[in-house]
């Protein structure tokens, strides 16, 4: 209900109130936008994006109470935009640059992980990504990727076969 | 859960348990400051109907369009017609109710004949 009254004010143009409905949950925006660019800066970037396009529309959104699954989605599509001109600009992998956020990480197998998870198409990653690292159920992840709930879990599925084959039988 | 899940779920612990930079929200707040306050849109939509309505107005030539539609909508034609009946009457016609042709055509009456400097209008019964 809290939230409805403050999605009703943000949409009468209130910044503040857009504000706090976004700090609220600043946790959860920050991870989903860290999963897929897995860069500090970048992350804010795209939030930063995010909240812009939400104050310019969200007179268009119909349901207050899905404000924040709405949102989210923005943020998604931010985050491929972002990743999109990254793959422009660079040719470097990111995965191997030491970044802050990877410093206490020591475990050789994590990287081996992740250096796989590039194997994958941009879709099945990002399916695996939002499963496993952030813990969403396929539900939420066929309205954050804008595809049906059948095409998430083949996705899951066949990067997970895809990654098995790359592990070579190491972990199976 | 195979062995393969285990680990991406475990690698995904560290982003589970990420918070967000305390400079996050100080960024969001100047960026929404910085942004322009919306406009009334039906402002908007009303002032993009009236500049393109101008500018068919008078950047294009239409002229001649004007001139044809306006004696189609407002009946030049008839008014004309009309009015023979009453140049008639003002004397400025000439009054003939005769019928002319050959004889194997039909016969063709005619009541006066108006005629002015461009052209001659025969007024049929």
């Amino acid at each position: 209900l809290q939230i409805e009254k403050r999605v009703q004010k943000a949409q009468r143009g209130d910044k503040e109130a857009l504000l706090q409905l976004v700090l609220d949950k600043k946790d959860e925006y920050y991870r989903l936008a860290f999963s897929y660019l897995r860069h500090e800066e970048d992350a804010m970037d795209a939030l930063e994006d995010m909240i812009v396009i939400l104050y310019e529309k969200i007179d268009r959104l119909k349901k207050p109470a899905s404000f924040y699954s709405w949102s989210k989605t923005i943020l998604v599509n931010e985050c491929n935009t972002l990743l999109r001109k990254r793959k422009k600009v660079t040719v470097m992998k990111i995965d191997e640059q030491p970044s802050p956020s990877n410093e206490g990480e020591s475990a050789i197998h994590k990287l081996d992980v992740r250096r796989h998870l590039d194997h994958l198409s941009a879709d099945q990653r990002e399916a695996i990504q939002l499963r496993y690292w952030l813990d969403y159920d396929y539900e939420t992840i066929a309205q954050l990727t804008n595809v049906p709930l059948g095409t998430v879990k083949s996705r899951i599925a066949n990067g997970l076969k895809k990654l098995k084959q790359h592990f070579g039988g190491e972990y199976v | 859960m195979s062995e393969i899940e285990k680990h991406l779920s475990e690698e995904g612990e560290e982003i589970r348990t990420l918070k967000a930079p305390d400079a996050l929200e100080n960024r969001l707040r100047m960026r929404l400051k910085s942004t322009p306050p919306k406009r009334n849109k039906t402002w908007k939509k009303w002032s993009v109907i009236a500049a393109s309505l101008l500018f068919a107005f008078f950047f294009t030539y239409q002229f001649e369009t004007i001139a044809f539609y306006g004696k189609e909508i407002f009946g030049y034609d008839a008014v004309l017609t009309d009015s023979l009946r009453e140049l008639n009457e003002q004397g400025r016609g000439q009054v003939i109710e005769k019928s002319a042709g050959r004889a194997d055509v039909r016969r063709k009456p005619a009541d006066c004949h108006v005629h002015d400097s461009s052209s001659t209008w025969w007024k049929r019964r």
